[in-house]
């Protein structure tokens, strides 16, 4: 069995090397390479920046489980397309096991665990990973930004709906704003009960007047210390209402290479289900999953106070 | 105010209130921006610092036998 790794020399294909180095870990370039020489049962991870669709596809049909890393909208609407390829297959396609989506979508199910119904779903991320994520960031605060709200999508102005979210230490209090990513879609894939969800990613004023430009400079090799946190509200098993905030403050790129390194030690032990899967699905083992992210020197941390609703 | 007469080119005073008509539009944009930008201050959400909590580990279910 070989982990097939696309994107080994960035950040996150770096770290995700780290995280699986008890596997075979192969690194596969599509630049030289398109067709993979995957045999079924292999996994892929693919950490590259462009898009993972007709990759993912190229797996499927040699019978090898993928598990992607990615915020791009567009390519996770292409992936969960794959669906039946993967099943056809009997493999499994993970489709964003990055920080936002994928452990923000973890730490969604283990708040939803703890109420009685979720109605609502707010995610804010905060930093970013490489040089090719910071420029993602960039074009994110000038495009539409989806939200589900009250059983319809809503199309938001990126950059729009300031919101101040306080994030664990030593990132602190961030003023958030929508942006294009695909956390709320696959949210609501994984809860399609919840009646709002939203996503927000911290914004200076500089980031969002200077969003639809080119970037004025060119990115840090690597963001500082980055965020996510995640507001899931409800009804509690008393009646009352309750509203439960995990976070976590870490490097994005070592809080995304753990969340796909998990994602693929789940795939390797055959735990995850044929087909499409997304975190935070109530048929995957988020407990393993999150402590195997721990594992990985993610610090997961809880909210004690009494959150302020907007 | 003054006019200008007919056969000459525009008089001093001319030109002194055009510049006083400039003037008073840059002030009235200034006030207005200064008027746009309080607004959105103060109408803007900027939520409530938390009076009490703050951040603890995550303790995690007790994992599934595997």
């Amino acid at each position: 069995m070989t982990i097939w790794l696309v994107g080994a020399d960035g950040i996150v294909g770096r770290r995700v090397a780290r995280g699986l180095r008890d596997h075979h870990v192969t690194a596969h370039d599509p630049r030289r390479e398109p067709t993979p020489i995957a045999m079924p049962g292999d996994v892929a991870v693919l950490a590259h920046p462009v898009e993972h669709a007709p990759l993912a596809r190229g797996f499927a049909l040699r019978g090898a489980s993928v598990v992607t890393v990615g915020d791009d909208l567009d390519d996770a609407s292409a992936l969960l397309e794959l669906h039946d390829d993967f099943v056809t297959a009997g493999a499994t396609l993970v489709v964003g096991a990055a920080m936002s989506p994928g452990l923000s979508g973890l730490l969604a199910r283990h708040l939803a665990d703890q109420v009685a119904s979720v109605d609502e779903i707010h995610v804010a991320i905060h930093g970013t990973a490489g040089p090719r994520c910071a420029r993602t960031y960039h074009r994110s605060l000038s495009r539409r930004s989806l939200g589900w709200h009250d059983g319809e999508w809503v199309d938001h102005l990126g950059g729009s709906g300031r919101e101040l979210c306080w994030f664990p230490e030593p990132v602190g209090a961030k003023d958030c704003y929508r942006a294009d990513f695909a956390d709320p879609f696959l949210l609501h894939v994984a809860f399609p009960e919840a009646g709002r969800i939203s996503a927000r990613r911290s914004a200076r004023r500089r980031d969002r007047f200077t969003a639809r430009l080119p970037m004025l400079s060119a990115p840090h090799a690597e963001g500082r210390i980055g965020a996510v946190r995640v507001e899931v509200r409800g009804d509690d098993r008393a009646g009352g209402r309750a509203c439960l905030v995990v976070g976590v403050a870490e490097l994005v790129g070592t809080a995304t290479a753990a969340t796909a390194a998990a994602f693929t030690d789940a795939a390797v032990a055959g735990v995850l289900p044929s087909g499409v899967v997304v975190a935070g699905q109530h048929d995957l083992p988020t407990a393993d999953l999150l402590a195997r992210v721990q594992a990985l020197g993610v610090v997961l941390q809880e909210f004690t106070g009494v959150p302020q609703g907007t | 105010v003054t006019r200008d007469l007919p056969g000459f080119g525009p008089s001093a005073g001319h030109y002194a209130v055009e510049a006083m008509k400039l003037v008073r539009r840059i002030l009235a944009a200034l006030i207005m921006t200064g008027a746009a930008a309080a607004a959105i201050r103060v109408k803007g959400r900027g939520g409530t610092p938390p009076q009490h909590g703050g951040w603890r580990p995550l303790e995690l279910p007790e994992r599934r036998a595997s």
